[in-house]
């Protein structure tokens, strides 16, 4: 029944992403039928503006990120939360399980509100006279849920040694800024995972990045391992 | 010997350098009910914390019903067969009363619905209304129901009856001594509220400064302790050096008052042996013995 208390406690934040997911859909379908008449917007704009794109979808699992232990504020209580967290430790089960069953939830959740991602790219192509397939958008919707992961467990370690709002907050700020580092900075293909979300994503290259998606799962196990030590060595 | 539900053996615990708990011994047996007292800041929440597995020792031994207490598969086992009504009394906000039963439930087989459906009509509480929305005095009530209806063999309670009116403390208090009778459940709760310990408790432990300084049982304690009134006469003797036991000594007047907790017949007898001097004896509260020790370290 952990699922229940964590579904309960998501439950509106999850709605709230899937109008944080929808909300650009309009102003990009604005944007690209006023083009419709003209000539087809250059192939590298493109790719730039599914790669902001993908930038700003990767925001999604972080709001979704909790670790379990703190009672996370909803839309209906914010008071008594702090309290609530020994209720949930004096349960008869294993922080592993506490932290598990929360961050197993939460990567659902996101996995769930990113298919809103690809069904932005089926509305928004056509008019750029960008053909996509139904296996290219399902593909898409599984690179972009692989490589989401080492971000969403970044924001699973934080918010089990940050409070609510500066969870958020930091990993979101801590993604831009790794956004930023990876592009100007030398590191291995693999490393940079955005770029399997955007410019070089399967919606181009009709393939899966193989590479990129074992980067992130690796990272994303490194970081719930990290992120489940700190919760069960942590003292409340 | 009665079994033992807790024992604590040298528990240390500091925070940042500051001592909490400074060597804890502590022994709980099975049905009784444990009043654990201190000053605020003494290291009760500490104690009851290490014997949740929510914090780690730095030293010594917490065990509860044998087992070592901890984030570990006995911890679980010893969380499994406890029920526990934190100080803050505060449950997830956003459920129901019948949400956090239900949620609650899951966790224990041996939920007993009679319990249940029984405290639920005693307390009154609403089955449809929000945690957030429920008075302090009903969210301990409401722990208290969860505790009871799991079966639990025992009961550990911070602070129970902080914040509440005392209507609420009565009918607590007066629970608390009914489900101990009626299933036989170990109850151990703090308190520094020294009234109600004398009125439910039949074992004490007063701990300050992260240490047990008197423990055993209530009776025994009111037993052992006496307040004795020495009035003299006529003048003065010169200063007594009173025996062994005299925990206190207060003069006003031609009137000696001493607080013994040991070895009375002797300081009564040396008290008779004084030239005019007349003696009376008196028992004495929990709340003297409490300011006594407490003062005196």
């Amino acid at each position: 029944m952990l699922w229940y208390k964590n579904w309960l406690e998501t439950r509106f934040r999850l709605v709230f992403m899937v109008l944080f997911a929808v909300f650009p859909i309009p102003l990009m379908t604005l944007t690209t039928r006023s083009m419709d008449s003209g000539h087809p917007p250059p192939f590298a704009a493109v790719k730039a503006a599914v790669g902001f794109f993908a930038l700003y979808y990767s925001f999604v699992p972080l709001m979704l990120a909790g670790s379990g232990i703190k009672t996370q504020a909803t839309f209906q209580a914010r008071r008594g939360l702090h309290g609530s967290i020994y209720y949930t430790l004096s349960m008869p089960v294993s922080r592993l399980r506490i932290f598990a069953t929360r961050a197993g939830l939460g990567m659902l959740e996101a996995i769930g509100v990113l298919a809103i991602a690809p069904c932005a790219v089926w509305i928004i192509f056509p008019p750029l006279r960008m053909r996509v397939t139904a296996s290219d958008l399902l593909a898409y919707w599984a690179t972009f849920s692989v490589c989401v992961s080492a971000l969403y467990f970044l924001g699973v370690l934080a918010s089990t040694f940050l409070d609510e709002i500066w969870q958020s907050w930091t990993s979101m700020f801590g993604v831009v800024v790794l956004r930023f580092l990876l592009d100007r900075l030398p590191v291995p293909a693999p490393v940079n995972i955005f770029k399997a979300m955007g410019e070089d994503s399967s919606l181009f290259t009709h393939s899966f990045p193989w590479a990129r998606m074992a980067f992130s799962v690796g990272a994303a196990a490194i970081l719930f391992l990290v992120g489940l030590r700190v919760a069960q060595t942590r003292e409340y | 010997m009665d079994d033992l539900v807790i024992e604590t053996h040298g528990l240390r615990k500091s925070f940042k350098g500051n001592p909490a708990l400074a060597g804890l011994n502590l022994e709980v047996p099975a049905g009784s009910i444990f009043g654990f007292l201190g000053r605020n800041g003494a290291g009760k929440t500490t104690t009851i914390k290490l014997l949740m597995g929510m914090l780690k020792p730095d030293s010594g031994d917490a065990r509860v019903f044998g087992l070592p207490a901890g984030d570990t598969p006995e911890g679980i086992e010893i969380r499994r067969r406890l029920g526990y009504v934190t100080e803050e009394k505060d449950l997830y906000p956003y459920m129901t009363v019948e949400q956090i039963i239900h949620f609650t439930r899951s966790f224990f087989p041996k939920w007993r619905d009679v319990l249940e459906k029984k405290y639920l009509k005693r307390f009154e509480l609403p089955l449809n209304r929000k945690i957030s929305d429920l008075s302090k005095g009903m969210r301990s009530q409401l722990m208290l129901l969860l505790g009871i209806s799991h079966g639990a063999e025992l009961l550990i309670l911070d602070e129970p009856t902080e914040g509440l009116d005392p209507v609420v403390v009565e009918d607590m208090l007066r629970e608390l001594v009914a489900i101990s009778a009626a299933e036989g459940t170990t109850i151990f709760f703090s308190s520094h509220q020294l009234e109600e310990v004398e009125q439910i408790a039949d074992r004490v432990c007063i701990i300050d400064r992260g240490a047990a300084v008197v423990t055993g049982s209530l009776d025994d304690l009111k037993t052992q302790y006496q307040r004795l009134r020495v009035v003299f006469g006529e003048g003065l003797p010169a200063p007594i050096q009173w025996g062994e036991g005299a925990e206190r000594v207060r003069q006003e007047g031609r009137t000696v008052e001493i607080l013994a907790s040991h070895n009375i017949e002797a300081i009564l007898n040396q008290a008779r042996s004084l030239p005019g001097a007349s003696v009376e004896r008196f028992p004495v509260t929990l709340k003297e013995i409490f300011m006594e020790h407490v003062r005196s370290n």
